[in-house]
């Protein structure tokens, strides 16, 4: 029989000291010469916020990995991840900004058995006893899944790790106060709104601090903070008498990054200078003529063109979603042949080239190590618009080792592991995406006074079919070119491409000091993802079919 | 090979760890695979215990064991099982409120979430005590929300929940073994899920309900990558679904999308089209969130009236032969019965009876302050699209045989909203699509992009099926596969 006290004892339970577990008849996994002797406390980190005392955590890492090898695991790993985040949101018609809180915890195991996985996620605080529960069911799901044929699931070797990282940035957004923050998002709306009569500023705000433990039974243990903060920043302006339309711009400089506070106030300075331009072109747009179906060449901004990016080429080359792993949820890649096509497949133009990376400072991507504990390395994705690499993990990487062997290249992770909470499961983490700039110092408006005739598209929306290939977009504000000069707005432009031949036609890009980085949330289902981001140049890409955003057939 | 027929859905040990629960809390140390009604009370009265400064409190809960098992290139690749806990905790004080949530259920947790959500309460200014009136009051009347009776669908399958990994991983074997075994790479998920969701407030509201789900979906392609073939649905119960058949059919197709012939390009245009169940409620489901009578009386959206204060109801806005439902006691679409954002229970409502719009959701404040009603009427997003009564039905070859040309379309990708007024639509096909030539499938081909408005497509059904429940995780969806003329395709889509 159970009662309400036994749920408050359980709670107890979860939250006892070693003495407490020794006492309870833990004695004997305490007492077991386990495999795994993970460092001292003292080298664990600091984990706001979190129940579990430093000295319980590599208890719970080494029941967790001794169970599962004891279950007869080859190799198995276990994360803690601990998240705090915070948004705001502040729009027309909320008195007062303030804030929303989560805060997430959890653990989980991975097992591989005979080359199949098994997984256990459990939000809330562990006890070792659950935390050997969870290694053991997880290499019980593997054996399981291995009475079938047989699968053969090798990992790239990868150093043994070990050590303590924590994001870089100036201000932790959680030392600053309530106030503050809401003095700084309330007055950057304020300010803005009294720039023009009507207009209307709607700002989103988000901010996490993240820890994230990992330990595998290669003997890796590795503990992070990361920060990601950002959001979005809109004007919208009152609808035009004579149109009636309404106008509206999303700044660029507010998404999500891997900083501090002191990116909320670099953007909020940013964002202040270019708020009369964002009002400006919101005004501007409601007087749009309608498109001429048709092709043509186009500017797109580095926002517009990161959007694009980041699905077309940078989804393509996840090498799970090119292999099929997703092919029964959100779909496959046009990328679906990777040793047949690495190094022949042409997937743009010759001034093309897209790296990958995972260190860049300040990006949403940016790790020490990835969730398998690999030290990601920057690779080059496509080469002079060929493709020459795939994002990877550890067992990724094998399945492209013929042709890393090939090239001389070691078979080893690209450091794309991740897993958005500890109960999610290890798939593939996007990493920072950045397209190589032009050799010229051009920039947006260089392109277009380089352009006779075409059209100019600044951010907006972009889909893609379930096989990255087809794509369709229009922009937030999309100009037209005439004889180099942006002559006026047009509306229902609807752009229409498939990857590689939009890639084809890409004829020019802007210069280094050009470049823009944006963040991106990446979805890999309903409400799963993870933030990464895209650095890009505006682009002149010609011959592109623009048709009807809503006409039908 | 294992044969799906060979496995049972008996109560056999589970070769999990933990052992499972018929909605009792466990013992000590060993956590709840979800929590129980009596945990959730127990949880409720703990959180309530850490307020300060009165006020009224409110909490909801979510709790899910969820057991899975993932297929790719016909292998399974994962097995799992997750337990997810999430509270999510608002604090109201004369009218300024806050909200926090967390998925720690310790003491510490707890508390810091209390915390957040009353530091959130205190940066709103006492403005919003304007709010703290007498319709207010009303609008949040406990004894007027606790005599608002919940319907008690059945939701909860013991034989679903008691379903080993063990026997999991055969089913999920036996659904990959036919699509290996052809030659074709067989690529799926199978997951079944046991939840214990809450809503309670100190205000005396009380809801509680323990849910199954299984999601089960296959995807069958070819090696060369040009043929894709899907099946799949989600249901309370596994006993309801038919995992053999979904294979099945999602191999059918695959080998139909390129035998005898590969997939070939017809010119994009307007086409009869046969939608398939599936693709009728991916096309449709977006009517569903414009169902609300506040944005109708705008007016904005396909529901509004001429004017300001005005709506469509009463008059026409589908074919006369389409009914359109949401019955938390639907036996095929049966859903949550009761809105897990503030407690209020769901009645059975018809908000589309023979083509005609008859209700559109409100909330309680819109209620009694223009309809002069005690009660809201929520919009679950669940819903029963089918013929009305006495309207005939065809099976999908009866559909097929009748048509003298037109495409069979499986499921639609990434619909997307193009205009709110029309709800002019678009996206992709995907997974199967045929040309029929004199009522038999002629060849197969190449995906289409599309631009369609589902209000204009079944203003004017020519044919109708019989209803089904279709995959939508997480919601109960039942559309019958229609037969429509003049469906826009605007262009190519050769994605597989």
């Amino acid at each position: 029989m159970t009662s309400r006290h036994d749920f408050r004892m359980r709670q107890r339970a979860a939250n006892v000291t070693r003495r407490t577990l020794l006492k309870t008849g833990s004695i004997a996994l305490a007492a077991t010469a386990l495999p795994y002797q993970f460092a001292d406390a003292a080298s664990v980190g600091e984990i706001d916020r979190s129940p579990l005392r430093r000295a319980e955590i590599p208890e719970l890492l080494s029941a967790a990995l001794h169970a599962a090898n004891a279950a007869g695991a080859t190799y198995a790993d276990v994360h803690v991840l601990s998240t705090r985040r915070e948004e705001w949101q502040y729009f027309v018609g909320l008195d007062y900004p303030a804030p929303w809180w989560d805060t997430t915890l959890g653990f989980s195991v991975r097992a591989l058995v005979k080359g199949y996985w098994g997984f256990v996620g459990i939000d809330g605080v562990v006890t070792a006893d659950i935390a050997a529960a969870a290694g053991r069911d997880a290499a019980t799901q593997a054996a399981l899944a291995a009475r079938g044929k047989p699968r053969v699931a090798e990992l790239a070797s990868t150093p043994v790790v070990t050590g303590t990282w924590t994001m870089p940035v100036a201000i932790d957004p959680f030392t600053v106060s309530l106030e503050e923050k809401a003095d700084v998002i309330g007055a950057l709306n304020d300010d803005i709104e009294r720039l023009h009569d009507g207009v209307g500023v709607g700002t989103l705000l988000t901010l996490s601090k993240q820890h994230r433990i990992f330990a595998s039974s290669d003997g890796s243990y590795t503990t992070q903070t990361l920060y990601h903060t950002g959001g979005s920043l809109s004007v919208t302006v009152p609808r035009d008498w004579r149109s009636g339309l309404s106008g509206h711009r999303s700044a660029d400089v507010f998404s999500v990054a891997g900083a501090g506070w002191e990116y909320v106030q670099q953007a909020g300075v940013a964002v202040r200078d270019a708020a009369p331009q964002l009002i400006e072109d919101a005004l501007g747009s409601r007087r749009p003529k309608p498109v001429e179906v048709g092709r043509y060449d186009i500017v797109f901004d580095a926002k517009a063109i990161a959007n694009i990016l980041g699905t077309s080429i940078g989804v393509a080359t996840e090498l799970d979603r090119a292999m099929g792993y997703e092919a029964n949820g959100v779909g496959t890649s046009y990328l679906d042949d990777p040793l047949a096509m690495l190094g022949t497949y042409k997937v743009g133009s010759p001034q093309l080239t897209v790296t990958a990376n995972r260190s860049m400072p300040g990006c949403a991507a940016t790790v020490q190590w990835d969730d398998e504990g690999v030290v990601p390395r920057e690779t080059t994705l496509i080469t002079d618009g060929i493709l020459t690499d795939y994002q990877t993990t550890r067992e990724a990487a094998s399945w492209l080792a013929p042709y890393y062997q090939q090239h001389g290249t070691s078979v080893v992770s690209n450091g794309c592991a991740g897993m958005y909470e500890a109960t999610d499961f290890m798939r593939q983490h996007s990493p920072n995406l950045v397209m190589r700039p032009g050799p010229h110092a051009l920039s947006f408006a260089d392109l277009v006074k380089n352009t006779k005739r075409g059209l100019a598209i600044v951010g907006g929306d972009w889909f893609v079919d379930q096989q990255l290939l087809n794509g369709t977009g229009s922009g937030e504000i999309v100009y037209e070119i005439v004889n180099g000069k942006l002559v006026g707005t047009i509306s229902g432009a609807q752009v229409v491409y498939r990857s590689p031949n939009f890639w084809k036609g890409l004829v020019a890009l802007g210069g280094a000091t050009n470049a823009q980085t944006f963040g991106h949330w990446r979805v890999r289902d309903s409400y799963r993802g993870t933030f990464h981001s895209i650095t890009a140049v505006p682009v002149l890409i010609t011959g592109v079919a623009v048709t009807d955003l809503t006409r039908q057939a | 090979m294992s044969s799906l027929s060979n496995v049972t859905l008996s109560t056999a040990k589970s070769t999990a760890v933990w052992p499972r629960n018929a909605c009792v809390p466990r013992s000590l140390l060993v956590p709840s695979e979800f929590l129980s009604r009596a945990e959730c009370t127990a949880l409720f009265e703990q959180i309530v215990g850490l307020t300060r400064g009165g006020g009224e409190t409110y909490v909801m809960i979510t709790s899910a064991w969820r057991g899975g098992t993932q297929w790719a290139r016909s292998r399974v690749h994962m097995a799992s099982e997750t337990r997810t806990t999430s509270v999510a905790i608002s604090r109201t004080i004369r009218g300024a409120w806050g909200a926090a949530g967390t998925t720690r259920l310790d003491a510490e947790g707890l508390q810091q979430a209390v915390r957040d959500a009353e530091q959130a309460l205190l940066l709103r200014r006492e403005a919003y005590e304007q709010l703290h009136d007498a319709e207010h009051e009303q609008a949040h009347d406990a004894d007027a929300l606790s005599s608002a009776p919940t319907l008690q669908p059945t939701l909860w399958d013991e034989a679903t929940y008691r379903v080993s990994a063990e026997t999991r991983t055969q089913l999920a074997q036996a659904m990959l073994a036919e699509a290996d075994d052809a030659g074709l790479l067989a690529f799926g998920a199978l997951h079944l899920i046991a939840s214990g969701n809450a809503t309670l407030a100190t205000d005396g509201l009380v809801q509680y309900y323990p849910t199954t789900e299984v999601l089960c979906s296959v995807t069958v392609r070819d090696p060369k990558g040009i043929a894709s073939g899907w099946a799949g649905v989600n249901h309370y119960a596994l006993g309801k679904i038919d995992p053999h058949a979904i294979a099945a059919r999602a191999l059918e197709k695959c080998q139909r999308m390129y035998t005898p012939t590969p997939p070939s390009a017809i010119e994009p245009g307007r086409y009869t089209v046969i939608l398939e169940p599936q693709a009728t409620a991916d096309l449709f489901a977006p009517v569903m969130n414009w169902l609300e009578r506040e944005t109708a009386e705008l007016p904005e959206g396909p529901f509004g009236g001429r004017e300001s204060g005005r709506s469509k109801i009463g008059e026409r806005v589908l074919d006369r032969r389409l009914t359109l439902r949401s019955d938390p006691m639907d036996p095929d679409g049966g859903f949550l019965p009761y809105d897990t954002s503030n407690g209020t229970p769901y009645q059975p409502v018809t908000w589309i009876d023979r083509g005609v719009l008859r209700a559109l959701a409100y909330d309680r404040r819109y209620a009694l302050r223009t309809l002069h009603r005690e009660t809201a009427l929520p919009n679950p997003r669940a819903f029963r699209l089918a013929p009305a009564d006495g309207v005939p039905t065809a099976t999908l070859e009866e559909l097929i045989a009748t048509t003298a040309r037109g495409i069979l379309v499986t499921r639609f990708h990434d619909v997307r909203l193009l205009d709110m007024n029309s709800l002019l639509c678009s996206g992709y096909t995907r997974d199967g699509l045929w040309l029929i030539e004199d009522g038999k499938i002629s060849r197969p081909l190449k995906n289409f992009r599309f631009a369609e408005s589902p209000l204009f497509i079944l203003n004017k059904v020519e044919a109708i099926g019989v209803p089904q429940r279709v995959f939508a995780p997480g919601r109960a969806y039942v559309a019958p596969a229609v037969r429509v003329k003049d469906f826009s395709f605007t262009g190519l889509a050769d994605g597989v």
